[in-house]
């Protein structure tokens, strides 16, 4: 990064609940805190609008919350302008306050239904001793309502937030934050509760001010679209780390880390008609028991094979999820002794994927089924398969494990990635750990994974040039009146 | 062939202390069998009262005050050995039934819509939680839905259908035994899903049902629908803010703003070649993640409250198109083909692509200006 950070944060960790309860100590059972946050380097560059994407539960809004000190971290430290949020004194702490402001999601929340649109955005001047007379602090609040678009002032200073639309409110709670003529605003998803018509107006807004006052912006959202719009560069979380970090454009158009491009995939597409599918199978896990080693390989398809796997990707993919259901209860007797080998393979070999192209039925049982003569193995795998798929029918699931030992693994499950660098993003995924750029040329079906060299694909340029879309999950309800 | 579902002038009202709500007013449109129709709107367009209209699930403070919603399947107690509806029916006007055999669902006894309900129109709400019961396993609450509404069907059958379909909807089978409140938010969505197409309905009508969800989550619910509704043929009337939503999904758009329909009609028409100042309006306002050097123009304005509109064009205040008609009268939909052809304003409900709009026979002169954002900057 060419401008220097204003704000650090180096392996910085957030948990929650962390004690054990009672209910833990009745079952013997040891404490799982809520990981939301782990081990998270990140830097923001002074006047730089910095997006963090990323589902529920990924960190994103703990993330923004420790940056803004309305919450400690575990581990780690958050630095700003060079000095530890934790050593701050209290009169550092008071400056910090003016120079770091926050806009939330709801500005149906996040104002006093109490206060008037003048008390609310001349509130946080105390801060400040520049406004110290009633006329000075008038005269802010006008320019500030004038700064948001809220125009004439006149209109707005004795209206109560009750009266207000919702992106007015938004616009109320943005001038609020800029009276004190910050340094930051740290937006957590400031316009996911907007509707589409209003929206716009308030991310031209947070450009333009970013651009006039040289704000350094740290913007929170799962919207990659409007990301791509308010943001120069962009970090991903996943499962309370971050994945991938780069500038926002070439990370969008080009994903390095196999979750971004799935959040890519997944974006609905304004095309009419056109929809790709995410090519990673299942749903977040619980941030409180994430996965050993990469937290994303349940779900990845480009989960990376040993150096010695010589079938196809795709192949490798399945034959990692099947020991993961032979380890858990999937495949647990009774509900597979005396099932035939065939049909151990033939379901335990099925990706839970919507867009799979793959031929399968569904079984009397209700149970996806895949061929296993369709994917591209390789003899000694093949062999440790059908050894694993005997010993599962005879419910002795160690002697499958046994098996699979040795060919189907992966570092992934073994080895959290360290973050390294691809192009112009950094990313932590071992496909890049021989520092080879990574593709896979599409749908991550069936390239070729196999051989000495791992990880090279060949370099496909990833996707499609279908204009993807994001509306947000803002505009929910229906406005109209609960009765009852 | 009867389309399954046709909305006719149908108007909606909730009474409240400030004045009436008018959430819906003279909607129309159709829905084929075996096909989806995307309605899309902000808040306040009408478009959960809509949805909510149609299973005869409307809070008890809304009051149907005009037009019908036509439905291609009678109650049982109506219908003869084929479930057609009887001629004695047919024939007698104390029925809402037509000649042509659909009945009217906003105009049946509640004893009737429950009949028809789950078994011929199901409903998918926002958030699944509320349609699961929490203190039943959810196979067993898709069985006993089932077996309810299809009282002939053996334990064994009921609980075959419902792991195929769950597995269909790529919930794992041994999900089966879970409670509500174990799986995720994701999982209990398409559960609802599953249990709304258990007993095979015409017609699926689901308000919202990506909204709470990542988009991850979101795509496979998608997936999961249209998954779904090519094995089984039934018609989806999907309700959505969300225009990417609807775009990726329906066959036909409906357009809806301050409880009207201002534009509707294939989805590449709406969309690409979209006629109405509203839907133009919109496309401005979509942040996009490859067109990145489009500079994002919002409507001026917010949405309508309804509360007892004026009679004007619903649209008239946001509008930078808006003329001295547009303030006497909200304009009937106009067939956008006609108009573009010879500048004709042709009055049309039907499937074609039509626009509700006083001015539609300029509309060539509007498509050149909506993208400027000098053109809406001018009504601030």
């Amino acid at each position: 990064m060419a401008r220097d950070p204003l704000i650090e944060l180096s392996g910085v960790s957030k948990h929650f609940g962390g004690a054990r309860g009672p209910l833990d100590v009745l079952l013997g059972r040891a404490s799982s805190p809520v990981r939301a946050l782990d081990g998270v380097d990140l830097r923001v560059g002074r006047g730089e609008t910095l997006g963090v994407a990323g589902e529920s539960g990924s960190g994103k809004t703990t993330l923004a919350r420790l940056v803004a000190k309305l919450t400690e971290p575990t581990a780690g430290t958050v630095t700003f302008d060079g000095t530890d949020l934790a050593d701050l004194s209290r009169a550092d702490e008071r400056a910090f306050r003016r120079r770091v402001q926050v806009v939330f999601q709801d500005p149906f929340e996040s104002l006093d239904p109490r206060l008037t649109v003048a008390e609310a955005v001349a509130e946080p001047l105390r801060l400040t001793d520049d406004y110290a007379d009633r006329a000075a602090r008038r005269d802010r609040v006008r320019a500030v309502l004038a700064d948001v678009g809220l125009a004439p002032a006149s209109a707005y200073l004795d209206a109560f937030p009750g009266t207000l639309s919702g992106g007015e409110r938004q616009r109320v709670a943005i001038a609020r934050a800029l009276a004190v003529d910050p340094d930051v605003l740290v937006c957590d998803e400031p316009t996911s509760m907007l509707d589409v018509s209003v929206r716009a107006a308030v991310l031209n807004l947070l450009r333009d001010l970013h651009e006039r006052y040289a704000l350094t912006v740290l913007f929170v959202s799962h919207d990659l679209s409007v990301v791509r719009y308010v943001c120069e560069r962009t970090a991903v979380t996943y499962l309370g780390e971050v994945v991938e970090v780069g500038p926002t454009a070439d990370l969008l158009s080009d994903p390095a880390h196999p979750y971004t491009r799935a959040l890519v995939e997944a974006a609905p597409d304004s095309t009419v008609g056109a929809r790709r599918h995410a090519s990673i199978t299942g749903e977040t896990p619980t941030p409180r028991d994430p996965p050993a080693g990469c937290r994303l390989h349940p779900r990845c398809p480009a989960v990376v094979p040993p150096a010695d796997w010589r079938g196809s990707q795709d192949a490798f993919r399945r034959a990692l999820q099947f020991k993961r259901r032979v380890r858990s209860e999937d495949f647990a007797p009774p509900s597979t002794v005396g099932l035939a080998p065939r049909d151990v393979l033939e379901r335990g070999l099925a990706l839970d994927l919507p867009g799979d192209s793959t031929p399968s039925t569904v079984d009397e049982r209700g149970e996806r089924r895949v061929d296993p003569d369709a994917f591209e193995f390789g003899p000694a795998a093949r062999e440790a398969l059908d050894a694993a798929a005997n010993a599962v029918s005879e419910g002795d699931r160690a002697s499958a494990l046994a098996a699979l030992d040795g060919v189907v693994e992966s570092v992934c499950e073994r080895d959290p990635p360290v973050e390294r660098r691809a192009g112009s993003r950094r990313v932590a995924c071992h496909r890049y750990d021989d520092g080879d750029d990574w593709a896979d040329g599409g749908d991550g079906d069936d390239g070729e994974a196999g051989g000495d060299d791992g990880d090279d694909e060949g370099n496909g340029d990833g996707d499609g040039d279908g204009e993807v879309d994001g509306a947000g999950d803002g505009g929910g309800g229906d406005g109209e009146p609960k009765t009852g | 062939m009867n389309p399954i579902l046709e909305l006719d002038g149908l108007s909606v009202r909730y009474r409240s202390s400030a004045g009436d709500v008018h959430a819906l007013e003279d909607v129309s449109l159709r829905v084929e069998r075996g096909e989806t129709v995307g309605v899309v709107g902000e808040s306040g367009s009408g478009k959960t009262t809509l949805a909510r209209a149609i299973p005869g699930l409307l809070d008890p403070a809304a009051e149907v005050t005009g037009g019908s919603a036509w439905f291609d399947a009678v109650p049982r107690a109506w219908a003869d050995a084929d479930g057609d509806p009887r001629p004695d029916v047919v024939s007698d006007e104390r029925y809402p039934v037509r000649e042509d055999g659909m009945v009217d669902l906003v105009a049946l006894s509640e004893e009737r819509i429950r009949d028809l309900r789950w078994r011929e129109v199901a409903f998918v709400p926002q958030r699944a939680t509320s349609a699961l019961d929490p203190v039943y396993r959810v196979g067993d609450q898709i069985v006993e839905a089932i077996r309810l509404h299809e009282p002939g069907t053996t334990r064994e059958a009921a609980t075959r259908r419902a792991r195929s379909l769950l597995e269909r909807v790529g919930v794992l089978p041994e999900r089966v035994d879970d409670y509500a409140h174990e799986l995720s938010g994701g999982t209990r969505q398409r559960v609802v899903l599953a249990m709304a197409l258990a007993c095979e309905p015409a017609l699926l009508v689901a308000d919202e049902p990506t909204t709470a969800l990542d988009v991850v989550v979101q795509d496979r619910v998608l997936g999961a629908l249209e998954s779904l509704q090519e094995r089984l043929g039934v018609a989806v009337l999907l309700v959505s803010h969300d225009v990417s939503v609807v775009a990726s999904t329906a066959a036909r758009v409906v357009v809806t703003y301050g409880g009207t329909v201002l534009e509707a009609g294939p989805t590449a028409d709406v969309l690409e070649r979209s006629a109405n100042p509203y839907t133009l309006g919109l496309r401005n306002a979509f942040p996009s993640l490859r067109d990145t050097d489009r500079d994002l123009v919002s409507i001026p304005g917010t949405p309508p409250t309804l509360v007892d509109p004026d009679a004007g064009c619903r649209f008239r205040e946001r509008c930078p198109f808006a003329t001295g008609a547009c303030e006497r009268s909200h304009p009937p939909t106009y067939d956008v083909a006609a108009a573009e052809r010879d500048g004709a304003l042709e009055e049309t409900t039907t499937r074609t692509h039509r626009s509700a709009c006083h001015r539609l026979d300029e509309v060539e002169t509007i498509r050149a200006a909506a993208p400027e954002e000098e053109t809406w900057r001018a009504t601030r």
